[in-house]
């Protein structure tokens, strides 16, 4: 309803002045009605011998004669202008225009603080009261001054009201504004001392996490237990039993909930901590509520895990990068050695009369073929090493593998020379392995057998199962001397003859160790004299 | 004779292709990526050609610029069934997957061994002039069920014959015995204990070394790269099957 006044400073004078205005109106017209009642007891001429004042008299006078009606019609109007005014003040009150904006700020007295304030407010109208009750009591005995005293009496009144009404003004401010409760002095104290206890409590806490751990705990239990031994000597000569037992009971409900934390928080750190150990590196500890030693350790754990997180994914990074290099560039390399082998039997298909050229040109041809083959072999053993593979795992009959191997190197090792003997288990021999790279690994084994074994020995096969793993044992004899021990014989690149003369690689050994490791077996080689054997254990 | 489409950015092998296809008599046309394929092709088969001009086969580089060959591969499917074969230095199984199951009908990697490539393309060309493509032939039920045909390979059961891509193969008996077998039931994975004893009636006692030696004699001689078989697979550790195409 007063919204358009709320902000213009002149309504606020107004309505204040009208509020007094009206309200000490109505206090008058019901004075006025007791005025009026008492002269209708007692009669107005003790009234007059009491006061001797003129214009008192003459006010009287005027009541006298004034009907019921419109004193207590005055009272009426008074009542519903000092509601309307008093409600409109209050409404208006505190509202400022800032900035284009209305809004309510606390200024003048509005700022004291509340109690304060109603301090005040009780000390001035409690000082008005009693100025009041002496000059009444000065006017019943009766002085010279009446007239003087009866005038002041009114003012006093007035400004009680004046007071009154502005105490009023300030609660009303600072009830509009958000808790308003603040602005008291008690509050402010009260914060003032929490604000300290807290600083010192976090001080504390600063030099504690200076300090060592254990030294920490032995501290404070030390303290405690100190505190507790005063106590107890102080209550010693007291009956105070009681006091003893409740003293207990809150020590021993802090410490349980104390207890309780610690272990919670503890247990939250571990579960994290194993967590990460499997390798669930998504584990997360919240550590703001926790104590501070508990605190750093979730911290470190979690540093330890980004850290996890980069080494992984550059290592990541890193194999992915090598894998595409090898892919690009044995591709690159393909591309040249194709030309270079066509154009070479292309070559070879042409009439040449000159035998030196021919000569050449089968050199020609089979070092390209060589190649050729160790080009494959080095993408596949970089593949191997790298585990860049990707394993079907499965449970391989070990046995029938072995079976279709030998089926399939049958005429090699007739043009080789070499009369195989394998031994087999009458029951099933389960391997789990890949069985496309096991056939590899035997397929590497088995050709070397072929190109290096002494044409009419003898090679063996040995397949045999332990409690708890399988062994393939491949022994054959070595048709030129090895010199080499079996580890130097794995090594990529080198190969039993030295002479560097025939077609392996050097990479079979290496590639076939690979494999077997990626598929979680071990492969060992043994060489004696020119007897090489080579077990694979899964 | 056959037009062959030879596809390749490397010019040099161009060259050498067309010279071996050339000396078996095919005539050669020349692409160095996938859009010009696409191009001559459209050309020689398309709805607006006269059909005297048809290329017959196409060989194709993965590997190429503007267009690759898998790319052009698929484009190609849309309107031709011509055998093409894959050529690429990509050797990996994933990718050889992916060329044949884009449409592909034969995958070469590079190096290759020239007699290879000559002995693939004529089988895919006979394959494509006796079975799809240029003429249809109506095979009369009676005979269908006698006849088992997987791929390129044909099993006559009646005369006993089997043919690849039209060519006689010269089998023994235990081969084709196996061989009808592994046919009879494509992808399905028979261990050499079961071979053994269905073929030589006899149940099998430590000798199945026997049908590792048959299988791989089988093998070469049905299979270009017998290394690499598209037909007899061995699944090493469980036996054999004939792969189902």
């Amino acid at each position: 309803m007063f919204e358009k006044l709320k902000g213009k400073p002149s309504a606020k004078i107004l309505f204040f002045v009208l509020s007094v205005l009206s309200i000490t109106f109505s206090i008058v017209e019901f004075g006025n009605i007791l005025l009026k009642s008492m002269l209708l007891e007692y009669g107005s001429g003790d009234l007059y011998r009491e006061l001797q004042v003129d214009y008192i008299e003459d006010y009287v006078h005027g009541i006298e004669n004034m009907s019921d009606i419109s004193i207590y019609l005055g009272l009426v109007v008074g009542i519903i202008c000092s509601i309307f005014f008093f409600i409109g003040y209050m409404t208006i009150s505190g509202y400022y225009v800032v900035d284009k904006e209305l809004q309510v700020q606390r200024r003048g007295l509005s700022k004291i603080p509340l109690d304060l304030n109603f301090v005040i407010f009780m000390v001035l109208e409690g000082l008005a009261m009693s100025l009041l009750a002496e000059l009444s009591y000065v006017l019943e005995m009766g002085s010279n001054m009446a007239g003087i005293i009866v005038l002041m009496i009114c003012l006093i009144a007035v400004a009680m009201v004046v007071v009154a009404l502005l105490y009023v003004m300030t609660l009303s401010v600072n009830f509009k504004l958000p808790q308003w409760w603040r602005h008291t002095i008690c509050y402010k104290i009260i914060d003032f001392i929490l604000g300290i206890v807290r600083n010192v409590s976090d001080n504390i806490r600063c030099n504690m996490a200076r300090i060592k751990l254990q030294r920490r705990i032995w501290m404070i239990v030390g303290a405690v237990s100190f505190a507790e031994f005063i106590l107890l000597l102080a209550c010693l000569d007291t009956d105070a039993y009681g006091f003893l037992i409740l003293l207990w009971f809150f020590e021993k409900i802090i410490l349980i909930v104390f207890v309780y934390r610690l272990i919670n928080q503890y247990a939250q750190i571990k579960d994290a901590t194993q967590r990460i150990s499997e390798g669930d590196l998504e584990a997360e500890v919240d550590t703001t509520k926790m104590f501070i030693d508990l605190k750093e350790e979730g911290e470190y754990l979690k540093s330890i895990k980004n850290g996890l997180d980069v080494a992984i994914e550059q290592r990541m990074k890193s194999e992915r990068f090598q894998t595409e290099l090898i892919t690009n560039v044995s591709h690159d390399i393909k591309t040249p050695l194709t030309s270079i082998i066509n154009y070479v039997d292309l070559l070879g298909k042409e009439k040449l009369e000159n035998a030196k050229a021919k000569e050449y040109l089968e050199v020609l041809a089979r070092q390209s073929q060589r190649l050729k083959k160790l080009l494959q072999d080095l993408l596949d053993a970089s593949k191997a090493s790298t585990g860049n593979v990707e394993l079907h795992m499965e449970q391989v009959n070990a046995g029938v593998l072995l079976n279709q191997t030998v089926g399939e190197f049958q005429e090699k090792l007739m043009e080789s020379g070499v009369e195989l003997n394998i031994k087999v288990p009458n029951e099933e021999v389960r391997i789990y392995a890949d069985s496309r790279y096991l056939w590899r690994v035997f397929d590497n084994l088995m050709n070397n057998i072929c190109k290096y074994s002494q044409s009419g020995t003898r090679a063996y096969i040995n397949l045999e199962k332990t409690d708890d793993r399988t062994i393939i044992t491949f022994l054959n004899i070595s048709r030129e001397p090895l010199n080499i021990s079996g580890e130097e014989l794995m090594q990529r690149f080198v190969r039993g003859d030295s002479s560097r003369n025939t077609e392996g690689s050097g990479l079979g050994l290496s590639i076939a160790q690979s494999l077997t490791k990626l598929m979680g077996g071990e492969m060992q080689l043994s060489v004696e004299g020119d007897l090489f054997k080579v077990q694979l254990l899964f | 004779m056959y037009k062959i489409l030879v596809c390749d950015d490397e010019r040099d092998i161009v060259n050498a292709l067309k010279i071996y296809l050339t000396g078996e008599g095919y005539d050669v046309l020349e692409a160095y990526n996938g859009c010009e394929a696409l191009d001559i092709l459209n050309r020689c088969n398309g709805v607006n050609s006269d059909g005297t001009e048809a290329i017959h086969l196409v060989l194709m580089d993965i590997m190429m610029p503007q267009m690759d060959g898998i790319e052009a591969m698929v484009e190609l499917r849309k309107s031709y069934n011509i055998p093409v074969i894959l050529l690429t230095a990509k050797s990996e199984d994933m990718d050889k997957v992916l060329g044949l199951n884009v449409g592909a009908d034969d995958y070469i990697t590079k190096p290759f061994n020239p007699v290879e490539l000559i002995a693939r393309v004529k089988s895919q060309l006979r394959r494509y002039m006796m079975l799809g493509g240029a003429q249809m032939q109506v095979v009369p039920e009676e005979e269908a069920r006698q006849k088992l045909i997987i791929g390129g390979i044909e099993l006559d059961d009646r005369s006993k014959e089997v043919t690849l891509d039209g060519e006689n193969v010269n089998l023994t008996p235990r081969e084709y015995d196996i061989l009808k077998l592994l046919m009879k039931h494509p992808g399905k994975v028979y261990s050499p204990q079961e071979i053994y004893q269905e073929v030589w009636q006899d149940p099998a006692y430590g000798t199945e070394n026997t049908v590792a030696v048959h299988v791989r004699h089988l093998r070469e001689k049905l299979e270009y790269d017998p290394a690499n078989p598209r037909y007899l697979i061995a699944v090493w550790g469980h036996g054999y099957k004939m792969c189902d195409n």
